[in-house]
């Protein structure tokens, strides 16, 4: 029985979540279900000048009966604690302004508030006030606030059973007959239960830098700093305080669904609605993408966009992105648009992708779903090189105080976290990082924690140890600090700090809100993704190089489909270069897979994806494919899901399609299954979906070996699962790079070699690989070369394609300053070094010149060049006008391996012998197969190769097991290593450039693998030292 | 004439040489090289397992999982070359440092002491080559071409011609040329040093700057050096990184008594004495444990040291395991004339430890001790006690604690106190065992003392007595 006397109401207003960063050991959401759990009538997340936590809780607290309040709290040295609470929207708006003002005065992560800030711009905030009594002249700060703040100022008094709580009751208690200024009394909550002081103190100690081992002191006192239980706090304040947290609460009105995102309403001529003017854009569009008449299936299909489109009101924001593209189409910036809103007629007619949807009949699921209520997908690339005019743009059209970046939560990953904690508990950085670089967290068999406890038991027992492994399990995933995020921008009607506060990034000129995406989307706003693609830099050099060559208007658009010679090279892996399939692992797939179609490279693409891979649907699919093994449906439902994948899901969508057709979940429910998939690996939320996922199978008859398959494959395609929709728009540009490599491979070279760095292969592979397609290099010259590589006209009847390599390609040049140089080089050339400084260049520009053999035109060799070119004018040093008169001095030409050798130091690169052709006499590779002959070997023979080591890569997907990719003369091999051999030889396996390597090839499928079964380390023989003749001596 | 004598891994040398044992695992000495740990110094375990100086450190631990690593220190490694250098200042006075891995002895000044210069080189290279640590060894005419041969690891020898052919022979990565001179030359093809010797001295400038001038003509002898020649320390002082952390004084008795021979050794060479030492055992968490041993009398021997440590081992626990002991002496006295220095300075020290002597004899030799307080936030942890003699260090804004402090916290009734102040609320120190969960009250007993007394586990207990 409970009786009057028992507290019964009280409203935490003062808590600071884990988005104070390093403050606070609890998530918002954590406060606010745990605030509800013990009754209180409301809670105020107020972290320090942010509100980066308030939409997690205040999504927590929609599904409770608790009242979520927003505020922050500002630290002054002169007057101690300020929180500021919004009872309003408008009041709201003044926080976030104030907010936005603190920290656009500081660099990024800091803000900069005085106490004058708090006299203005704040009329309808509440302001509770926590002295710090150590502080003089209280009275006189605390009459200047009540003169200006009034009845909305209270002060606040906080109890954590400190030695010196009674003075500061006595203090509070003065000071409050001397302004007659009402007290509330808060929780000063920064965990949610006694449970997280450890972490809290950890927190702490890394704040500090330091660990609690070596100070102590760093730690908590106690855990008075939780949310306590009512009755806890009724021991704990006078009744009176405690009744007035719950009166202001009362008056805190304003809830986050009060937010309404309004779009910016220029892109809307005068006298037409938005959904008028985006039916009249789609209508304009459908008659430029179908000139012979629009079908009336595409007709139908977009009127239903639109209509779905016209019930959430998402026109400005498809209207904003076809202003984007059109301004970027103007520029002549190649751009492409993704997501599952992008491959809508609605987008093909807005020019915002070349997708043709009739390619891809079933992307419609996910286009926009009302019953999810999730905002469209579209992300845009842009060309890499060009991206920053589009954001220049945005600025520029709607302004900085409406257009800023949304941010991204950095949390603490597993390496983070294991020694931010480890420092924290007085392990040196030395120890730490011998553990760790000991520890394999792919390892799926064996988890991060046995390994250390198997390979250092002493650790493992240890008290420190225990708390080591247990606490870096606890410290991933909370937030270190907010970072951009790489292209989504927010763009607001009016000032966009009435909505969210900004601040500064790390980048100048750039500002971020405080919110990332997953608050957009809980809110329901919308962000435009602007991001930067490296292929479509490539592909806009490409067609500018055709078109000019040819006189043609080729687009990416009109780029002949379904081109049959592009497939059968597509089928023999050669796809160096080619977007998204020039991986090793997408390149073993290639003569496996054999992609006949368009959809066949949508497949592709998603499939070597580490999703599909650990969900093991790689080989069942491979053997439907090739007829090897039948394909069955469970039922018709399934079949419906997964028949244009062969029964095998590949697609993030056919997960969640199937999770809604087989286990019956709701499209809210799938909605969370894939938000949960999406940040699996970072917490344990997909595990939460287990049960119902399998008994909802097992309840509509499907078999447990079923249900428990598919549970697998979701859990398998985690973040790494890739939505169709993604998929087709860069198997198109996937199509389109391969059919210029198979029909203009001199163009498509230099557009990629032009457009670097980009892409997964050096210059030097790229040209490599040119070269084997039959495209000529001559060497960069001052005189000769333009700043890009430049595909030379054909001479005579030649059928040979040349390209002059570009002075880009010189490592230690200066950009601006050789283009100017080119801009006034006549005709003649420049015929001295004098005159390359007259044009501009520095010592440092022409010393690279001379390095990389690209003043043959005036000095003559490098050796030569570079002595001429580092020689001090006489104006410089007088001292040796003397020597003025005296000739150049003639000095000896370089030996080819010199040659070779500078090249690569200056171009990374060489156009001339590849050293292992130099080599290739030596008695060390005796024998040695080239790579071009592995594929005539037969299967399982032993056989030896040497090749420079071009890539050590070890996936995560299966453990023990290291790709090497040799480079020789003829090409490059795939060597794989298994651990046991890896451990032999670990010294060449891990330090070699030049690897001599004895093993078993295996040809499958056109595959071609050598097993390594023995390696040696032959980089000494780099060195050339016995090739090279002495001079002088 | 100039011998050089490059000593490539002093500083590992060193360590071997004092703890013979810590080259049974592979060692190295690894520094942070423009933001990367790389190895520097190594042994030749290390070495087996593909350890080179100049590997980075993360790739050194991969290829060898038992390496023994240790942060490298030049100024260690400085403090080495001193010592190798008074040593050698008994057989040659004029003696030139290259800190931290080189030394050069001027052999001209010697000829008519030893004999002419063949006598002169062979004693002192002989003397060299006792030391226990590794030496690369060159002649030259200055003591500049002598450290590029040194350091090269050219053969030795004493004919000027053919040291004017190593010198030429020398590779121009090799030559002691600033890092752009080397580029240059490197690009213009040449690779030895005798091609740059070859060309005019108005053209090296010309191309290469003067300072390459300068550099090459002192080489040659064209241009002389200017020399700050070796004047041996007035004080001693060594210390001993440890490979493994020795828990107990027992264990560091070994490492010790090397170190006292190394004092040893300085105080005859010098012809000096002293009568206090300090030893220093640094630890990882806690303060160095700091122990003066005074002799009676000044002297020199290391085993009357080291006796007299041992006596006084026992009284001194060791807080933690020990990861390194450094041993200073400061004041070196005259041997003769020691007598004179026993008043003075050192008499209130002196005086102090008598009393702490005459203390330890009367209540025993845990019983005397220095308070000292940390900011550990738990009662009876923050109170610590220091070895005896040690200044205790001021806390800020403390909170109220009693002068008295009870250990352990006796068993006490509530009905014995009447609460005055509190609760003050300690529930903290998860990360070791010494996790405590108690309410804190000042309160008075029927006497009017105040008394610090709390509540844990259903039961009071007092924990001191204020003042």
């Amino acid at each position: 029985m409970s009786s009057p006397s028992v507290l019964n109401k009280f409203a935490e207003l003062h808590s600071l979540s884990h988005y104070s960063f390093l403050q606070s050991a609890a998530a918002p959401e954590d406060l606010v279900i745990r605030a509800d759990e013990l009754g209180y009538t409301a809670i105020a997340i107020t972290d320090e000048c942010s509100v980066a936590g308030i939409v997690k809780a205040y999504q927590a607290s929609k599904e409770r009966r608790i009242k979520f309040i927003v505020g922050s709290e500002f630290r002054l040295p002169e007057l101690g604690t300020i929180i500021l609470l919004a009872p309003t929207r408008e009041a709201y708006a003044q926080l976030c302004k104030k907010i936005t003002l603190f920290r656009s005065r500081s660099e990024k992560g800091h803000y900069q508030a005085s106490i004058d800030d708090f006299f203005n711009g704040l009329s309808l905030c509440f302001l509770l006030w926590q002295p710090d009594f150590r502080q003089a002249q209280l009275i006189a700060i605390g009459e200047k606030l009540k003169s200006v703040w009034k009845q909305r100022l209270w002060l606040l008094y906080e109890r954590h059973y400190q030695a010196d709580d009674e003075k500061n009751f006595h203090a509070m208690t003065e000071l409050q007959r001397a302004l007659k200024v009402k007290v509330t009394c808060a929780g000063g909550a920064r965990m949610a239960t006694t449970e997280q002081q450890p972490l809290y103190d950890i927190l702490n100690a890394i704040a500090q830098g330091s660990s609690l081992a070596e100070q102590p002191g760093l730690a908590s006192n106690n855990a008075e700093h939780r949310l306590r239980s009512l009755s806890e706090l009724q021991q704990c304040y006078p009744e009176k305080w405690l009744a007035e947290s719950v009166a202001i609460a009362d008056q805190c009105q304003f809830c986050l669904s009060e937010l309404r995102y309004e779009y910016p309403a220029e892109l809307v001529p005068d006298g037409m609605s938005a959904a008028e003017h985006l039916k009249q854009l789609t209508e304009d569009g459908a008659r430029w993408r179908y000139p012979e008449g629009v079908p009336p299936s595409v007709k139908a299909l977009y009127l239903k966009e639109l209509s779905l489109i016209k019930e959430q009101s998402y026109e400005p924001f498809f209207l904003t992105i076809h202003d984007l593209v059109r301004f970027a189409r103007k520029q002549g910036i190649l751009f492409q648009g993704r997501g599952s809103a992008a491959n809508s007629v609605v987008c093909y007619c807005l020019g915002i992708t070349a997708v043709n949807p009739a390619q891809i009949q079933v992307l419609f699921e996910r286009f926009i779903s009302k019953e999810r209520n999730e905002p469209p997908d579209i992300d845009v690339d842009f060309e890499h090189e060009r991206r920053e005019e589009i954001i220049q743009y945005i600025y520029r059209k709607y302004g900085r105080q409406r257009a800023a970046l949304a941010a991204t939560v950095i949390t603490y990953r597993f390496k983070s976290a294991f020694r931010d904690v480890g420092k924290a508990l007085g392990f040196s950085e030395q120890q730490l990082q011998y553990y760790r670089s000991h520890l394999d967290t792919r390892d799926k068999e064996q988890s991060w924690q046995q390994q250390l406890a198997q390979q250092h038991p002493e650790v493992a027992n240890s008290v420190r140890g225990r708390h080591l492994l247990h606490f870096t399990e606890q410290l991933m995933g909370t937030p270190r600090h907010l970072s951009q995020h790489v292209g989504g921008f927010v763009i607001a009607a009016d000032d966009l700090s009435r909505l969210v506060p900004v601040e500064n990034a790390s980048m100048t000129e750039r500002t971020v809100i405080q919110w990332d995406k997953t608050d957009l989307e809980s809110l329901g706003l919308l962000k435009v993704d602007v991001l930067a693609l490296g292929m479509l830099t490539a592909l806009r050099k490409m067609l500018a190089l055709i078109n000019s060559r040819y006189d043609q208007q080729l687009t990416i658009a009109t780029i002949p489909q379904e081109d049959s010679r592009v497939y059968q090279q597509l089928q023999t892996a050669d796809s160096m270069g080619i977007f998204q399939i020039e991986s090793r692992a997408q390149m073993n797939m290639l003569p496996r897979l054999k992609p006949r179609t368009f959809y066949d490279l949508v497949i592709q693409i998603a499939i070597v994806r580490p999703g599909p891979i650990q969900g093991d649907m790689v080989h069942p699919f491979l053997r439907r494919r090739a007829g090897l093994e039948a394909v069955d449906y469970p039922s018709d439902e399934v079949k419906s899901v997964l028949e244009r994948t062969l029964g095998v899901p590949i697609f993030q969508e056919q997960v969640i399609k199937l999770a809604m057709v087989a286990a019956g979940f709701s499209g809210g429910e799938a909605d969370q299954l894939r938000r949960a998939m999406a940040s699996w690996g970072q917490n344990g939320h997909l595990t939460r979906f287990e049960d119902k996922l399998i008994n909802g199978m097992l309840a509509r008859g499907y078999k447990q070996e079923f249900a428990e398959r598919l549970f697998k494959q979701i859990c398998g395609f985690g973040q790494y699962g890739f939505p169709e929709s993604h998929s087709a728009s860069f198997a198109n540009l996937a199509y389109v790079s391969s059919w210029f490599k198979t029909y203009h491979p001199a163009a498509f070279y230099v557009g990629l070699l032009n457009s670097l760095p980009m892409g997964f292969y050096s210059a030097s592979q790229l040209v490599q690989d040119a070269q084997r397609h039959g495209v000529e290099f001559l060497s960069a010259d001052i005189n000769l070369s333009h700043w890009d590589y430049h595909w030379l006209p054909k001479e005579g009847t030649s059928s040979v394609e040349t390209v002059r390599m570009g002075l880009r390609q010189i490592q230690g040049v200066s950009e601006t300053r050789i283009i100017q140089a080119l801009n006034e080089r006549r005709e003649k050339g420049f015929t001295s070094i004098h005159e390359l400084r007259q044009s501009g260049l520095r010592d440092s520009d022409i010393s690279a010149l001379a390095r990389a053999d690209a003043l043959q035109s005036i000095a003559g060799h490098r050796h030569q060049a570079h002595w001429q070119s580092i020689s001090i004018s006489d104006q410089q040093m007088p001292l040796f006008a003397n020597v003025k008169d005296q000739p150049a001095r003639e000095l000896p030409a370089p030996h080819e391996s010199e040659n070779i050798k500078a090249d690569y130091e200056s171009t990374g690169l060489t156009l001339g012998r590849h050293p292992l052709a130099l080599l290739r006499n030596s008695p060390e590779l005796k024998n040695c197969v080239m790579a071009k002959d592995l594929i005539t070997c037969r299967s399982g023979q032993v056989l030896t190769l040497a090749g420079l080591v071009t890539c050590r890569q070890r996936p995560g997907t299966r453990s023990g097991v290291t790709f090497l990719t040799l480079e020789d003369e003829s090409g490059n091999s795939n060597v794989v290593v298994w651990a046991h051999t890896a451990r032999q030889f670990r010294q060449c396996f891990l330090t070699s450039n030049l690897l001599w390597v004895k093993g078993i090839v295996e040809i499958h499928e056109g595959v071609v693998h050598v097993i390594a079964g023995r390696l040696k380390d032959l980089s000494s023989l780099l060195s050339f030292s016995r090739l090279e003749s002495r001079r002088f001596h | 004439m100039w011998l050089y004598c490059h000593f490539p891994q002093l500083l590992l040398d060193n360590r071997v040489r004092l703890q013979p044992e810590s080259n049974t695992l592979p060692l190295a000495f690894y520094q942070l090289q423009s933001s990367q740990s790389v190895i520097v110094q190594c042994n030749a375990l290390a070495l087996e397992c593909g350890v080179r100086p100049q590997l980075q450190t993360v790739m050194a631990i991969s290829l060898c999982e038992q390496l023994q690593l240790m942060e490298y220190s030049s100024e260690r490694e400085e403090q080495a070359l001193q010592q190798l250098a008074s040593y050698l200042y008994q057989w040659a006075a004029k003696l030139v440092l290259y800190p931290p891995q080189g030394l050069a002895i001027e052999l001209n000044s010697l000829e008519q002491l030893y004999g002419g210069r063949n006598g002169a080189f062979n004693v002192l290279s002989q003397k060299v080559q006792e030391l226990p640590v590794t030496s690369q060894l060159a002649v030259a005419d200055n003591s500049l071409a002598a450290q590029l041969l040194a350091e090269f690891g050219s053969p030795v020898s004493l004919l000027a011609e053919k040291q004017a052919n190593l010198l030429a022979e020398l590779p121009i990565q090799n030559a002691g040329l600033s890092l752009k001179a080397q580029k240059h030359s490197k690009a213009a093809g040449f690779r030895l040093l005798g091609e740059l010797m070859q060309l005019p001295g108005g053209e090296v400038g010309r191309q290469l700057g003067l300072e390459t001038l300068l550099h090459l003509e002192q080489l040659q002898g064209l241009k002389q050096q200017s020399h700050h020649f070796f004047m041996p320390p007035e004080s001693f002082q060594q210390s001993l990184d440890l490979v493994t952390e020795i828990p107990h004084w027992q264990g560091l008795l070994f490492p010790l008594k090397r170190l006292f021979g190394e004092l040893e050794n300085f105080l005859y060479q010098r012809q000096k004495v002293v009568q206090q030492v300090k030893v220093e055992l640094q630890h990882r968490n806690e303060p160095p444990s700091v122990v003066p041993v005074a002799l009676a009398e000044p002297g020199w021997r290391g085993s009357n040291f080291l006796s007299l440590l041992q006596l006084k081992m026992e009284s001194i626990p060791l807080p933690e395991p020990v990861i390194e002991i450094r041993l200073v002496a400061n004041e070196l006295l005259r041997a003769e004339q020691h007598n004179e220095q026993f008043f003075g300075a050192q008499q209130h020290r002196h005086e102090t430890l008598q009393l702490i002597s005459r203390l330890q004899a009367k209540l025993g030799k845990n019983a005397v001790f220095s308070p000292a307080v940390n900011d550990d936030p738990r009662p009876g942890y923050s109170e610590v006690a220091r070895p005896p003699g040690e200044k205790p260090h001021a806390v800020l804004n403390a909170p109220k604690r009693p002068l008295w402090m009870l250990r352990p916290a006796q068993v006490t009734s509530i009905d014995l106190w009447q609460l005055q102040h509190g609760p003050e609320r300690k529930h903290c120190g998860w990360w070791d065992a010494g996790e405590v969960a108690r309410d804190y009250w000042i309160a008075k007993d029927k006497f009017g003392r105040l008394g610090w007394i709390y509540f844990e586990s259903d039961q009071w207990y007092l924990q001191g007595w204020f003042s």
